[in-house]
C-alpha cells in the first residue's frame, strides 16, 4: 500500500518521522508554503523559508525515500501583517516557476480581514498566470462563512474550479465544496479538525470523489502518519484496498498533476542514498548510511 | 572499488557545441521550444524573461543523459568535461554562455540571481557554466559559496570535472576545496589541476587525514598519496614505505603510486625488494617503473 500526504509542514518535523512515515508507505507530500508559528518580520525570511522548500526539505525527504513536492504562498495569517505582505507578493512569481512546486497556497482566509482577501485575490491571479492548482486554506473560526467567501472569490477570479483544493473541511463545510468543482481536503488531527472516524463517515456520505485526506502535521500536536491510520479506518468499515487507494494516493496526486510538474515517477522504488549530504549538514549523526 | 575517472578526453570544442548535443539528446519538439528561447535571448532582454527561461529549462529539455561523456568543453577558464552531464545542466549552460555573448554588461547580474534564486539543480547548472564564461574570477564567491554546501552533487559540480578551482583559487581555498573532496567522498581522480596545484600546506593537512583515518580503523582513498607525495612532510616516504608491504594489495597500489611521485632515491633498495615478491601485476608495473626511474637519476 502506498500513500500520498498532500499537506504536511515537513520543516517542523524530525528525522524519526520521514523514517515512520516511509516505513507506513507514504511515497509522496506535498509540503505547502505556511507560517512559522511566529510572524516573521522581514521578506528576507521568506526568502530563505521559499529557498529551503525547494533545497533542503526536498533533500531531507529524499534521503527517506519520499518525493517531495511545495507550494509557494503567502498565508493569511502574514498578509495581515504589513512589513511583509506586499514584498512577499512581488516574490513569489520567481519562485512560482521552480520545479516542484505544484501549487499556489496555502492562500485563503483566517480572520477574514480587507488585507487578507487583497492577497487572497492577487495569489488566484498569479495561478492563473503561472497555470498552477491552488491550495486553499479556511479558517478555524468563523469556518462556514469564511467557506462561502472563499467559493464566491474563486468563482469571481475565473479560477477553474477543478484546479482548486479547498482544505480542512468539515461536516458543515464539505456540502458547501461538494457543490462546486473543487477538490475537498481533510485534515485529520489529534482532537482538533476531524478524525479518522469522522472522516469515514464522510466517506460513505459523499463518495470518493475529489476527496482528499492529509496530516496536516507541523510545529504543534499533530500526527504524521494520519494518512495511513486513515487507511486503517476505512478498511476497518469494508472500503476495498482500491477505494483506499483512490483517496488517499490517486486523488491527490491527480490533483497537483494538473501542474504538470508532479512526476509518478519519482515515487516508484526511490533511490535513497543517505551519505548524500546537503549545504554542510547531514540527517545522520554518525549511523552507517542507508542505500536502496 | 573502481572509481570513474576523467577519462579519454578528445580535443575540445567549442562551447557552442552544446546546441547539437542537446539536440541530438531531447525529442524534436522539446529543442525546437529551447530554441525558441534562446533565440529570444537579445541585447536589451529582460532580466525576468531570462530567469523564467533558466528555471523552465528542465521542464523543456528534461533531465535525461546528455550523452557526451567524452566531449570537453573549452570554456575561458580551462577545458569543462561534460561526462555525466544531463540535459537540463547543458540546457542552462547554453543559455548562460549565449547570454554572455549576446548581453556581456547583463551577465553578472544574472548569473548572480540565477545562483541566488536558484533551487539545487539551478545552482548546479551555474557552477558548471562558471568555466565558460569571459572573466571567471569575478564569479569566485559563487565557487566559494558552493564550496560550503554539502549536498554531494552540488558540491562535486565545483570540486569534480571542473577547471574552475584550480585556475581561480588561491593556495588556501584551493586546499580547503581538496581536503573537503576527501571528507565527503568525492573521486579525487576527478579533481582537475592537482598535479599543477600541489603545496606543502596541502601535504601536510593530507598526511594528519591519512594518520587521522588511521587512528579510528578507516580507510582513506589511494589517491590521497599523490599529492602528500608531491611535497612529502616528516615521516611520509617511511609510511608509504611501511604501506607497500601490506597484505591488501590495493593499498600497496596506493603507496607504489605515492613513491613513483616521491621519486626518492633513497626508497631505490625498498622497492627492488618489493619488485622480487610482489605478486599483484598492477603494483608490480608501477614499482617497477619506478625501479626504472630512479636508476636512470642516479646514472
Amino acid at each position: 500500500m502506498h500513500f500520498f500526504d498532500p499537506h504536511i509542514h515537513m520543516t517542523s518535523r524530525t528525522t524519526d518521522d520521514y523514517e515512520a512515515m516511509a516505513s507506513a508507505g507514504i511515497v509522496g507530500i506535498v509540503e505547502p508554503a505556511f507560517w512559522l508559528g511566529q510572524p516573521r518580520t522581514q521578506v528576507g525570511s521568506f526568502i530563505d523559508y521559499f529557498s529551503s522548500l525547494i533545497g533542503w526539505e526536498r533533500f531531507r525527504a529524499k534521503q527517506f525515500g519520499i518525493a517531495h513536492y511545495c507550494t509557494m504562498g503567502l498565508n493569511p495569517k502574514e498578509a495581515n501583517d504589513p512589513r511583509v505582505a506586499d514584498a512577499v507578493l512581488e516574490l513569489l512569481p520567481r519562485y512560482l516557476q521552480k520545479d516542484g512546486v505544484v501549487a499556489v497556497g496555502e492562500i485563503g482566509y483566517d480572520d477574514i480581514t480587507p488585507a487578507e482577501e487583497k492577497a487572497f485575490s492577487a495569489q488566484l491571479e498569479l495561478a492563473k498566470n503561472a497555470n498552477l492548482p491552488v491550495l486553499i486554506h479556511t479558517p478555524h473560526r468563523d469556518k462556514k462563512k469564511g467557506t462561502e467567501r472563499t467559493i464566491a472569490v474563486v468563482r469571481e477570479s475565473g479560477v477553474p474550479e477543478e484546479h482548486v483544493l479547498i482544505d480542512h473541511n468539515n461536516e458543515e463545510t464539505l456540502p458547501l465544496v461538494k457543490e462546486t468543482g473543487c477538490w475537498a481536503g481533510h485534515s485529520v488531527y489529534p482532537d482538533t479538525k476531524m478524525t479518522e472516524a469522522r472522516m469515514v463517515d464522510l466517506l460513505k456520505r459523499y463518495g470518493l470523489t475529489k476527496m482528499i485526506v492529509n496530516s496536516a502535521a507541523d510545529w504543534g500536536k499533530s500526527d504524521p502518519l494520519k494518512v495511513p491510520k486513515t487507511a486503517e479506518a476505512m478498511r476497518g468499515a469494508g472500503f476495498s484496498a482500491a477505494d483506499i487507494e483512490v483517496v488517499l494516493f490517486e486523488n491527490p496526486v491527480r490533483f497537483f498533476e494538473q501542474s504538470g510538474r508532479l512526476n509518478r515517477g519519482d515515487m516508484v522504488a526511490p533511490k535513497i542514498d543517505q551519505a548524500e549530504l546537503f549545504e554542510g549538514n547531514s540527517v545522520l549523526r554518525g549511523q552507517v548510511p542507508r542505500r536502496s | 572499488m573502481p572509481r570513474a575517472t576523467l577519462g579519454a578526453m578528445t580535443a575540445c570544442v567549442n562551447p557552442e557545441s552544446l546546441r547539437q548535443l542537446i539536440q541530438q539528446a531531447v525529442p524534436d519538439a522539446a529543442f525546437r521550444a529551447f530554441s525558441d528561447q534562446l533565440e529570444r535571448l537579445q541585447p536589451d532582454f529582460a532580466l525576468s524573461a531570462f530567469l523564467g527561461a533558466f528555471t523552465s529549462t528542465a521542464r523543456t529539455l528534461g533531465r535525461k543523459p546528455l550523452g557526451a561523456d567524452e566531449v570537453c568543453l573549452r570554456g575561458a577558464s580551462g577545458d569543462l568535461p561534460l561526462a555525466g552531464a544531463t540535459t537540463d545542466v547543458a540546457g542552462r549552460m547554453l543559455l548562460l554562455y549565449a547570454l554572455a555573448q549576446v548581453a556581456p554588461q547583463q551577465l553578472t547580474a544574472a548569473v548572480k540571481s540565477a545562483y541566488e534564486e536558484g533551487d539545487s539543480h539551478e545552482k548546479l547548472a551555474v557552477m558548471r557554466a562558471l568555466p565558460l564564461l569571459p572573466e571567471g574570477e569575478r564569479f569566485i564567491e559563487i565557487a566559494l559559496d558552493i564550496g560550503r554546501v554539502n549536498e554531494l552533487d552540488l558540491f562535486s559540480s565545483l570540486a569534480a570535472r571542473n577547471p574552475y578551482p584550480s585556475r581561480h583559487y588561491n593556495e588556501l581555498a584551493w586546499n580547503k576545496l581538496y581536503m573537503k573532496a576527501v571528507f565527503i567522498d568525492v573521486p579525487l581522480a576527478q579533481i582537475i589541476g592537482v598535479e599543477t596545484r600541489t603545496n606543502p600546506e596541502l601535504a601536510r593537512m593530507a598526511l594528519e587525514y591519512v594518520e587521522q583515518q588511521e587512528s579510528a580503523g578507516r580507510r582513506f582513498p589511494n589517491e590521497i598519496w599523490l599529492v602528500i607525495a608531491a611535497h612529502p612532510p616528516k615521516g611520509a616516504v617511511g609510511k608509504l614505505l611501511g604501506y607497500l608491504s601490506h597484505a591488501v594489495a590495493d593499498l600497496r597500489l596506493g603507496a607504489a603510486a605515492g613513491l613513483e611521485r616521491a621519486a626518492e632515491p633513497r626508497t631505490l633498495s625498498f622497492l627492488q625488494e618489493r619488485a622480487s615478491v610482489e605478486t599483484d601485476e598492477r603494483v608490480r608495473a608501477v614499482v617497477e617503473r619506478t625501479i626504472h626511474k630512479l636508476e636512470q637519476q642516479r646514472s
